[in-house]
């Protein structure tokens, strides 16, 4: 999954060391590039309104979606970190695509109460691969919440064996080409050996 | 005082929304001018566009797009945030309101040579009121991504004196009529003395 909407970004540089890295260790690779495909993070009523139910999105990409994800055994996100955060198209992927019946499976209880349940047993690697423009320090401060999410909330739905790796370039504005490149060789080589 | 209130969910009839009414009614009893921006409402797009983000660090004259919120923005005295959170954080579509409204000359600035940002806005409060579908247990292991955001990336952002209020329900899914109540009821609360 990559998220960021201009072509010649260092975020879409490392897309790119990250596609060259897997298919180098031999994994298939599915990309979903989310502004290029035209996503809209946006909830639709009529999605929100039978969000527990399988069948809850008509959007043909949200539905393309899902199928890549159940069919992944790994799962890797590149973006730039804003506001402490995933950018909002991000986001709206966690919404939309890993809704009931993808990331978890909403089950009633004998009691009447809900019960999440993880879905995500299948994939085995979650990883991260992110820019900031703060410092390690101060991200950790503030809370690094694209990180928590992708490796905590998410981390929740998935297998007992799931392993999680996560890349991050800091202080992205201070930052030279020698530590770019060094930034995307690193993240070549640690795909290329998940 | 003016206060802003942005409230984000794509149902009109959701209990968000009934949260928003309550604390904006409180409000208006209290004597404060409010300015409702409803983002679904107003059919806010979340996604951060190429232009957009080419043109970040420049002034705000020079991105038209945002010039009605940040106006409004910095006329308030105090912030209201009002949406459901979802997988542990705000909604992509209030997350892109982050991404694309705070921008570079009108949430904060990068002092010369510096390498952390300074905010701009004055605020006497920012004040959250959030739906949680899980428990707070399950919350504080995710990170508590929404909550740290605006306490610890957007607070700093809006002046040393600005309080943080942070009114949610948890376990939204499993709660009785009871707790809803209560909560509206803190909702008015805490609206009614800001």
């Amino acid at each position: 999954m990559h998220a960021h909407p201009v072509d010649s970004s260092f975020s879409r540089a490392l897309l790119g060391a990250t596609q060259r890295g897997l298919a180098r260790g031999g994994h298939d690779v599915v990309t979903i590039d989310l502004y290029a495909d035209g996503f809209s993070a946006v909830m639709p009523p009529d999605e929100l309104r039978n969000y527990l139910s399988p069948g809850s999105s008509t959007d043909p990409l949200v539905l393309g979606y899902r199928t890549a994800v159940q069919q992944a055994q790994g799962l890797v996100f590149v973006y730039p970190t804003w506001w402490a955060g995933t950018p909002a198209i991000l986001k709206g992927f966690a919404e939309r695509v890993l809704g009931a019946g993808v990331a978890f499976e909403a089950v009633t209880q004998a009691d009447g109460s809900m019960k999440i349940v993880p879905a995500l047993s299948h994939v085995k690697r979650l990883v991260g691969v992110t820019t900031y423009g703060s410092s390690r320090m101060m991200t950790a401060l503030t809370n690094d919440g694209g990180r928590r999410i992708l490796m905590r909330a998410l981390r929740l739905n998935c297998g007992k064996y799931c392993r999680r790796i996560w890349l991050g370039h800091y202080k992205l504005e201070q930052s030279t080409p020698q530590s770019r490149q060094s930034f995307l060789t690193k993240v070549e080589n640690r795909m290329a050996h998940l | 005082m003016n206060v802003m209130v942005v409230s984000c969910h794509p149902l009109a009839e959701s209990f968000t929304q009934v949260a928003a009414a309550k604390a904006m009614s409180a409000l208006t009893k209290a004597g404060h001018r409010v300015d409702h921006l409803d983002l679904h409402a107003e059919g806010f797009e979340p996604g951060l566009t190429a232009v957009e983000r080419i043109a970040h660090h420049a002034d705000v004259s020079e991105k038209p797009w945002i010039a009605d919120h940040a106006k409004r923005l910095q006329s308030a005295d105090s912030l209201v945030l009002v949406y459901p959170t979802w997988w542990s954080g705000q909604p992509a579509m209030l997350k892109g309101w982050f991404d694309r409204v705070w921008t570079t000359g009108v949430a904060y600035y990068l002092p010369e040579g510096s390498p952390r940002i300074r905010g701009l806005l004055k605020f006497k409060s920012i004040t959250a009121i959030t739906t949680h579908g899980s428990t707070k247990l399950v919350n504080m292991i995710e990170g508590e991504v929404g909550k740290r955001m605006l306490s610890r990336q957007i607070r700093p952002m809006c002046g040393w004196r600005c309080r943080f209020n942070w009114v949610a329900l948890y376990g939204i899914d499993n709660c009785s009529d009871t707790e809803r109540a209560a909560f509206l009821a803190r909702v008015e609360a805490v609206s009614a003395r800001l």
